[in-house]
């Protein structure tokens, strides 16, 4: 709710700089760990897909050294029933490995999303932040204030989008910790 | 009775050859009548092949199951904050990681099936060959031993013999074959038992000596009375009806000969070799006299014939004597030679190197015992200045009497005896010395060639250690010759060739062994109708004919069975060739002194 004409301009500094602390609260208690969770998570996914690609290659490994099991001394019709069973089963461990090799494209896929989620939050608490600065330092001015009054409610606003953007399922505390003064 | 175990021991026989056949597998027919068994083309099982595959595949199977561990991480990976900021990215990276982990579980089953699998039938097809094996000797021995401990038990009762002995025939058999075992058996028993006895103790002293001589020299002619009786009994006419059954029924004759030890065994009253040495019974009496041993009772054939030269020896009957060797150096001979001892383009040519030295050839005697044997000898260096030798080793070339004291050479029936007792004779050490004498060295490849005696002696040099401080044997090839029974290295390629009514190739009483080193062709000369029965009843030893076997020599040569092949190209660089020089020597051979 934007704040009521007539309010003093003392007040209105006074319930900017009060928004602000809480801006910068939601910035250092919310934005940031959020953020520097979701760049965590996005490394750890990275580190499991390139697990992934390592078992890919060593599957195609073990695919190939399949050719060492063809008996080839061995000779009868059930020696041929036999390799003909060992050369499907190479095709099939060799598609294992491009199925192993999925795996890895899809947690880069992942991965590259977080760090998506990630990058939006991050600019976000910057964004916060440089409002909340500009109000605190200027909140005396009492049209500075109806502005930050003003615009701290789009701040809020912006804040819950860039969250809301980042975390699609929301953050659990968010709405409680973004209420106050003109939210 | 005897009688109600001959009928269940055939059928016995029957069936386990059956079985044999069907484990094993059977030659293959490969067209023009050749029936191929073993070499590189054959049914080959490797036990060290088949294990190492499932080792392999059960380890990939480890490795796959392992490899699973990262990808169940996925459905895990960057924790809560990353699910919930990309729920969508992460069920898609789950469902991949899943069908993954599933896929992969599948492989490493089939892995693991496959390495079970593998290992079952390597188990099943020792387990088989051996139990298959075993049943047949088996089988052979218990009708064998039968006969023999009745024999025995007849033997101590001298008034029944005489009679009793064509009841046991008739009853045991059926037909003349047994006979060999039935009293074959019981006399050499007789004989065998005292004589061990008396070695192993030194009581031998001459008196006893010149008495056991006497049994021993007795043997034969007491033999071939009993032989005559019966066969009159049965209404037979002679030994050629014996060599004409022998024809016809080759395989019954390796049976016959195979049981011979067990038959021996039965009639003294000890049990089968197989079964004694499987129920961890006493060491075999075995009694080494020089170059020469004597395991009593014999557990096999190779025992058998030692033992029974071993016996014929004690009076320098067959006594292993020295032998000289001469290169002929008469140029008239050597010119009249050339053209038959041209070097050799393939099988044929190779075999027919042979004819010379058999029955009829410049080479033969003409079959009188004081004679020369002769050894070929080719030296052949290709384009690279390697040296190889075709040495050619003569068949029998003397049938005279065994007891012969006028016997010079090596070739003769006594050297058959020793090489199918796999102890060295006159005709071994023959070609040892033409070998040395042709400037053999230790590290020069050699290709044997030798047709009847002359392919058990190349058998039995193949695997005789002793050779290789004189020369490398690399290849051998047979003709009508009996050499199932000897163990040959694997680094040595086989090829025997072998007609079905040849019964001189069943002497030894077992069948050659198929290994990727050893094919054998087989070659049905009824079926081809190159004979008929009435040749055979004609000549019992038709089959054994050389002429008869260049003839499969050149099928062999003119197949395109992978082993046939594959012997082929082994023997290759013994054979004519641009650029490759052959030079042919011919080497007498005699006993010094004479027997």
């Amino acid at each position: 709710m934007p704040a009521a004409l007539g309010t003093t301009a003392v007040e209105v500094a006074a319930r900017a700089r009060a928004s602000a602390r809480e801006v910068e609260d939601v910035v250092a208690l919310l934005l940031l760990p959020a953020a520097g969770a979701a760049a965590a998570a996005g490394v750890s996914i990275r580190r499991t897909a390139a697990a992934a690609d390592d078992a890919a290659a060593e599957v195609l490994g073990r695919a190939g050294g399949l050719g060492a099991a063809t008996a080839q001394a061995w000779r009868s019709g059930a020696a041929d029933a036999y390799r003909a069973r060992l050369e499907e089963l190479v095709r099939r461990v060799r598609a294992d490995a491009s199925a192993v090799e999925d795996v890895a494209t899809s947690l880069r896929r992942h991965a590259a999303a977080v760090e998506a989620r990630a990058a939006a939050l991050q600019a976000a608490a910057t964004t916060a932040l440089a409002l909340a600065g500009e109000a605190a330092s200027q909140g005396a001015d009492a049209r500075v204030g109806e502005r930050f009054a003003r615009e701290s409610a789009a701040l809020a606003r912006a804040a819950r989008d860039a969250v809301g953007d980042a975390v699609p399922g929301g953050i659990p505390g968010l709405r409680g910790l973004v209420r106050g003064p003109g939210w | 009775m005897v009688s109600a175990s001959r009928g269940s021991s055939a059928v016995l026989l029957d069936e386990t050859r059956f079985v044999l056949d069907q484990v094993l597998g059977a030659g293959r027919a490969v067209g023009a009548g050749l029936d191929v068994r073993g070499g590189a083309g054959g049914l080959v099982v490797s036990g060290t092949a088949m294990t190492e595959a499932a080792t392999v595949l059960a380890r990939t199977g480890g490795g796959l199951l392992d490899r699973g561990a990262p990808l169940a991480l996925a459905a895990t990976a960057g924790g809560p904050v990353a699910a919930a900021l990309d729920p969508a990215g992460l069920a898609e990276a789950q469902v991949a990681a899943t069908l993954a982990l599933a896929r992969l579980g599948d492989s490493a089953q089939e892995c693991l099936r496959l390495a079970a699998l593998l290992r079952a039938a390597g188990a099943a097809y020792a387990s088989a060959e051996e139990v298959a094996a075993s049943a047949a000797a088996g089988a052979r021995d218990a009708v064998a031993g039968t006969a023999g401990h009745a024999v025995g038990a007849l033997a101590r009762r001298p008034e029944v013999v005489l009679g009793g002995g064509a009841v046991v025939l008739g009853a045991v058999t059926g037909a003349g074959l047994v006979w060999l075992v039935v009293r074959g058996g019981g006399l050499v028993a007789a004989v065998g038992d005292g004589l061990v006895a008396d070695l192993a103790d030194g009581r031998l002293d001459a008196g006893e000596r010149a008495g056991l001589v006497a049994d021993v020299r007795g043997l034969p002619g007491t033999g071939l009375d009993l032989l005559r009786g019966d066969l009159a009994t049965v209404g037979g006419s002679a030994l050629d009806e014996l060599s004409t059954a022998a024809a016809l029924h080759p395989e019954a004759l390796e049976l016959v000969i195979g049981g011979l030890p067990a038959a021996v065994r039965g009639a003294v009253g000890a049990p089968p070799g197989a079964l004694a040495r499987r129920l961890g019974g006493e060491a075999q009496p075995h009694v080494q006299v020089g170059d020469d041993r004597l395991a009593w009772p014999p557990a096999d054939v190779p025992d058998l014939a030692a033992g029974l030269a071993v016996v014929l020896t004690q009076d320098g009957a067959l006594r292993p004597t020295d032998v000289r060797v001469r290169r002929e150096d008469d140029a008239a001979t050597m010119a009249d030679l050339a053209g038959q001892l041209e070097p050799a383009t393939g099988t044929e040519g190779l075999l027919a190197l042979a004819t010379p030295l058999a029955g009829g050839g410049a080479l033969s005697p003409g079959g009188r015992a004081t004679s020369e044997s002769a050894v070929v000898v080719q030296r052949v260096v290709d384009a690279g200045g390697t040296t190889r030798f075709v040495v050619v080793v003569p068949p029998t070339q003397t049938t005279g009497s065994m007891t012969s004291p006028e016997t010079t050479n090596p070739a003769d029936l006594g050297s058959d005896l020793r090489a199918v007792g796999h102890v060295p004779s006159a005709a071994s050490r023959s070609v040892v010395l033409a070998l040395q004498e042709a400037g053999a060295r230790p590290q020069d490849q050699v290709l044997l060639v030798g047709y009847s005696q002359g392919g058990i002696v190349a058998a039995q040099l193949a695997a005789d250690p002793a050779l290789r401080e004189v020369a490398r044997v690399d290849a051998v090839l047979t003709a009508g010759a009996p050499v199932g029974g000897f163990d040959l290295p694997d680094d040595v390629a086989v090829l025997s060739l072998e007609h079905e009514e040849d019964w001189i190739r069943a002497t030894d009483g077992e069948a050659n062994p198929a290994t990727p080193a050893r094919t054998t062709v087989s070659r049905d000369l009824t079926a081809t109708g190159d004979l008929d029965l009435a040749d055979l009843r004609a000549d019992g030893m038709a089959a054994h004919d050389l002429d008869l076997y260049r003839e499969t020599a050149a099928l062999v040569d003119a197949s395109d069975d992978p082993s046939l092949v594959a012997y082929s190209e082994r023997v290759a660089p013994y054979l004519a060739a641009p650029g490759t020089s052959v030079t042919t020597q011919v080497y007498r051979a005699e006993r010094v002194p004479p027997r």
